[in-house]
């Protein structure tokens, strides 16, 4: 046989200690964030506390260092100074000497029958030269040598004047320029 | 029957249930606007402030061991060398001192010197010596290659030769030859920049000068060796 059973209790009363429990939870659900937001806030305040003591004490090693560094001002002085000079001596010495090379590139090519009377080379690289040849031939090997691109570093070669002698010797003034 | 409809909330009591959370909700919000986000960028940027000073600290601690090894004597003997290649003023006793031992070694027979007023305003400054000798030509030639081979930096600016003697064994030659100075700036960087070691290259004009200031003995204000004066006596 089933039990039955009946609220007596009138409706207003249920719905008042539902209303009750609500606001019971809603009100605890506020205390916990509201708690939680602020211990965040404390972490975070907490946390700057302790960066703010590590930087300081970085910024004292900090302070250390450069003074350990400033100690040894006279050796990083002398170390760059002399660096400086170096690099502007390897500047300088790196320097192309094309009068060195014009020199060394005409004694090599003249040959025997050819005597050089005079020799010539600027900064530029113009090289005036003027000489005596025995015979043509050492002549035509000469001008033939200083209009060799291809083997050597000349370029614009013109003879300015040739004149014959008594004998068989030519008299000639030749000008060239390094490429 | 008479049915009785349930009665609504009035005034405060309609929104009591609203009130505690949006209480709730707004400090929330100010918590988070105006301590935690604040805090946490700070933190941010205090965080990135130390790394960055922890790098300048190890940085000025690297310098500090390259510098600690740096023998001042050795290095000022060093310097003293380099200055020999390019002094700090014209220093003229030196360059002449060059060209006559070169000559001598080479066996050119110098008949004039004539030393140029050059340029200041370029850095390097320059200023040129016109030689008039005579000497076989593997002699020039000799001369040439040794001149810019010797402890100050010299170069060839200008060559005329012309046969002194019908066999053509001796010529007389006029020589330009450039040599310079350089003014030597004294700034340093900021501490925490690096210090940069000689590198190879640097190591190795630095021993060819010492060799050809060992081979070829100059007077030099700025070197170890000879009698010290004055370097433009024109001035």
């Amino acid at each position: 046989m089933n039990k039955i059973s009946i609220n007596l209790l009138p409706a207003e009363l249920g719905v008042a200690e539902k209303k009750q429990f609500r606001k019971i939870w809603i009100i605890r659900i506020t205390v916990v964030v509201i708690g939680v937001i602020s211990a965040l806030a404390a972490v975070a305040l907490g946390l700057v506390i302790f960066k703010n003591n590590e930087q300081s004490q970085v910024n004292l090693r900090l302070k250390q260092a450069e003074q350990q560094v400033a100690s040894l001002n006279e050796q990083e002085g002398y170390l760059t100074l002399l660096r400086q000079r170096l690099d502007s001596v390897i500047t300088l010495q790196q320097k192309e000497n094309k009068q060195t090379q014009g020199l060394s590139s005409i004694t090599q090519i003249v040959p025997e029958e050819v005597a050089i009377n005079s020799l010539a080379v600027d900064r530029n690289g113009t090289i005036l030269l003027s000489g005596l040849s025995n015979g043509v031939i050492g002549l035509n090997s000469l001008v033939n040598a200083l209009g060799d691109s291809t083997k050597n570093n000349f370029t614009k070669t013109n003879i300015d004047s040739l004149s014959k002698g008594t004998t068989d010797s030519y008299r000639f003034d030749i000008s060239t320029k390094l490429k | 029957m008479k049915l009785k409809l349930p009665q609504l909330p009035s005034g405060a009591e309609r929104y009591q249930l609203l009130i505690w959370p949006l209480v709730g909700i707004g400090i929330s919000i100010l918590l988070l606007v105006l301590v935690i986000i604040p805090q946490l960028l700070r933190i941010w940027a205090t965080n990135q402030k130390i790394e960055t000073t922890k790098d300048k600290i190890t940085t000025l601690n690297q310098k500090y061991d390259q510098l600690k090894r740096i023998d001042l004597n050795e290095y000022k003997q060093n310097l003293n060398e380099a200055l020999i290649a390019l002094p700090l003023d014209k220093d003229i006793p030196s360059g002449i001192s060059q060209i006559q031992t070169v000559a001598l070694n080479d066996q050119i027979q110098i008949s004039g010197l004539i030393v140029g007023s050059g340029t200041t305003t370029s850095n390097p400054a320059s200023y040129q010596f016109k030689i008039e000798g005579v000497g076989s030509l593997d002699s020039v030639k000799k001369f040439i290659a040794d001149i810019q081979k010797g402890p100050r930096v010299m170069s060839l600016d200008s060559v005329e030769l012309s046969s002194g003697n019908k066999e053509g064994s001796v010529y007389s030659v006029n020589l330009g030859i450039t040599t310079y100075s350089q003014v030597q700036e004294t700034k340093l960087g900021p501490l925490d920049q690096p210090v940069v070691n000689l590198n190879d290259k640097e190591i190795a004009v630095l021993t060819a000068i010492k060799q050809s200031t060992q081979n070829t003995q100059i007077i030099s204000q700025n070197g170890t060796t000879g009698a010290k004066g004055k370097s433009d006596p024109f001035q």
